[in-house]
């Protein structure tokens, strides 16, 4: 007998059993691997906006929406909101982040306690907005500190280079105030039985009334909202994406969903050092550390 | 099996797993990755300035007098815990001095206001947080019965917070002693007026607009209340009111509220913001001032009244009694 003809015919078999193997495992892993790496073919995602609306916040948020955009997979977005709304300039960066989104994929917004302020405005480019029946939904408002009078002595360039007067902010205000009225008659004029001027008032309402009065269009859970932004996608089967809410950075928000105040522990307005006056969309009493603004409005 | 072939088909074994699962994880994220697209165009014309910014409400004109007569004297009260500053009715008082008359103030160190008034010809009270007494209110009445005249300024009653969580304090602000007022037929309701229709940049900024062609309202279309309180005044005594659409805070309900009024010597108003320099040339409020100098100074009092009360069976005449107790403040807060 040749060993080398039989060495070689082993080898073979060597091979040819290692190629099996190789192949047997591959056919094991590339599934768990495929459903790792490709998902599901059609997804909705639920994106959490929860809690007060903050500039870091919003970046959480937007590099969401980013996200969904992007991946091919994600056919519809559902908001799941629960917050009072927050800064005036955050709260318009999360509209747009919406609106963006809302130009690629049905939005679909879910209210849980709260869709109030600055969180209503966010999700006014939503199709349709499901409310519980004990969600707070409206308060189309502004509001912001009034200029403080001068303190200590330093050399300005100009009378209104620290805070300006009253006037100026009053006009100010109330500029924020017509944009985000005219942003709510521009999503939902055509839905709302009242009017422009009784929008203005800045109330909240209760699912029911809010649904009758068109601020929101259903009273729903997340799962019908889900539904709805499926079928409005066209998808007869998918999955449930979720975001995850981010980490309040710093932000502490205490009994928010009670309607409680707000405690926040990082002021929302001005800058370390700097009193700067800024507007803010969020309902609810505000209270900072070492002052309580008492001429809520919005 | 030599140790080279026993590598040969480890090796082997490893490229065609990694092959196969490799490319099965690039086939797999190659539908997540990729270069970021252009976010979408979106439009907002509710942003537009031609859109979002409001009407621009210029500040013109100036306070004038007209009255000509001889120099009055005009008493001012900051001896009620009065809750306006000297500053905040600046224009008034310059401009009643700048035509020759007298402003003087009535403080607490002064006790006696009758004393006060005999010397007076006009009397103004913003927004008193001190109670009158008894014969206080009887010596304002006997000084307008006289011929004085009298300006009752009052803001909507304000809750104020002040100080910490655990410090806070809450105080009631504004003008609540109707004492005055209500023994010339005028008072001042709760709560203030708002207007969400039409107002000057916020809701409580409420245009007042002339009822007829009295005295005080001549030569003004609209004034701007900045924190108006509502007038309880006959409507024959009703100088302005507010526009349509003009709702009270306390009950929600519109209507065209009185916010000035006239009735003999007596003029009330509920505001005091548009006295203020940063408020006097909006709208036709500089006129309106105007206006209420002239009233001031523009009464025929009799000299000395009110007089001093007098023994019976003794002269007759407009009299006040003397200055009596000093009452107790007027509970403001807790």
């Amino acid at each position: 007998m040749d060993t080398r003809g039989s060495s070689a015919i082993g080898g073979r078999t060597v091979t040819v059993f290692v190629v099996v193997a190789a192949v047997l495992v591959s056919a094991v892993l590339a599934p768990v691997v495929w459903e790792r790496t490709s998902g599901p073919d059609d997804a909705v995602a639920v994106v959490s906006i929860d809690g007060y609306v903050s500039s870091s916040s919003v970046d959480a948020w937007e590099e969401d929406l980013k996200q969904v955009r992007q991946n091919e997979t994600v056919k519809a977005v559902v908001l799941k909101v629960d917050s009072p709304g927050g800064s005036a300039a955050a709260s318009e960066r999360l509209y747009m982040a919406v609106q963006r989104t809302a130009e690629e994929m049905p939005v679909v917004a879910s209210v849980q306690s709260t869709g109030a302020s600055g969180a209503y405005y966010a999700m006014l480019p939503a199709e349709r907005i499901y409310a519980m029946p004990s969600s707070f939904v409206g308060s189309v408002g502004v509001r912001g500190s009034t200029p403080a009078p001068p303190i200590g002595s330093e050399i300005r360039t100009g009378p209104d280079k620290a805070s300006g007067t009253l006037d100026q902010r009053r006009a100010q205000i109330e500029t924020l105030r017509r944009m985000f009225v005219g942003s709510v008659m521009k999503w939902r004029g055509d839905r709302l039985n009242i009017s422009r001027e009784e929008v203005s008032h800045a109330k909240v309402y209760v699912g029911p009334t809010a649904v009758r009065n068109g601020m929101a269009d259903r009273i729903g859970t997340l799962p019908e909202a889900t539904q709805y932004a499926a079928d409005r996608a066209g998808l007869d089967s998918y999955a449930v994406v979720e975001k995850e809410p981010p980490s309040r950075m710093g932000i502490i928000l205490l009994s928010s969903e009670s309607g409680e105040p707000v405690v926040i522990k990082e002021s929302p307005v001005g800058y370390d050092g700097v009193d700067a006056p800024t507007a803010l969309m969020v309902y609810g009493e505000v209270r900072y550390e070492d002052e309580v603004i008492s001429n809520a409005s919005a | 099996m030599p140790a080279r072939e026993v590598l040969r088909q480890v090796g082997l074994f490893v490229v065609i797993v990694a092959v196969v699962v490799g490319g099965t994880a690039v086939a797999g994220t190659v539908g997540f990755s990729g270069d970021a697209p252009s976010p979408p165009e979106i439009q907002n014309e509710q942003f537009r300035p031609s859109n979002a910014l409001p009407p621009t409400d210029a500040e013109s004109g100036t306070v004038t007098m007209d009255a000509t007569g001889e120099s009055k004297t005009v008493l001012i009260d900051v001896g009620h815990e009065n809750g306006v500053s000297e500053g905040d009715i600046q224009p008034l008082v310059n401009v009643l001095i700048e035509n020759g008359h007298e402003v003087t103030y009535f403080t607490r160190e002064d006790r006696d206001l009758n004393e006060s008034l005999r010397s007076a010809d006009a009397y103004l009270v913003a927004n008193p947080h001190r109670r009158y007494t008894d014969s206080q209110v009887a010596g304002v009445e006997a000084f307008e019965a006289a011929g004085g005249r009298v300006m009752l300024l009052a803001d909507p009653a304000q809750t104020q917070v002040s100080g910490g969580l655990l410090m806070a304090r809450v105080e009631q602000v504004g003008s609540k002693d109707t004492a005055v007022g209500s023994s010339f037929g005028v008072g001042f309701g709760g709560g203030y007026v708002y207007n969400m229709r039409e107002n000057q940049n916020n809701f409580k900024s409420v245009y007042a607009t002339a009822t007829g062609s009295a005295d005080l309202t001549r030569g003004v279309d609209r004034v701007v209340l900045r924190d108006a309180a509502p007038l309880v005044a006959p409507d024959d005594a009703t100088v302005l009111r507010g526009l349509e659409g003009t709702t009270l805070s306390t009950t929600r309900r519109q209507d065209t509220y009185a916010l000035a009024a006239r009735t003999g010597n007596v003029t009330a108003v509920g505001d005091t913001s548009f006295l203020n320099p940063e408020n006097v040339y909006f709208a036709d409020n500089e006129v309106f001032v105007g206006n209420l100098a002239d009233f001031l100074v523009s009464g025929n009092k009799t000299a000395g009244a009110p007089k001093p009360p007098q023994p019976e069976g003794g002269p007759t005449g407009p009299t006040g009694p003397g200055p009596g107790p000093e009452p107790r403040p007027t509970p403001s807060g807790a």
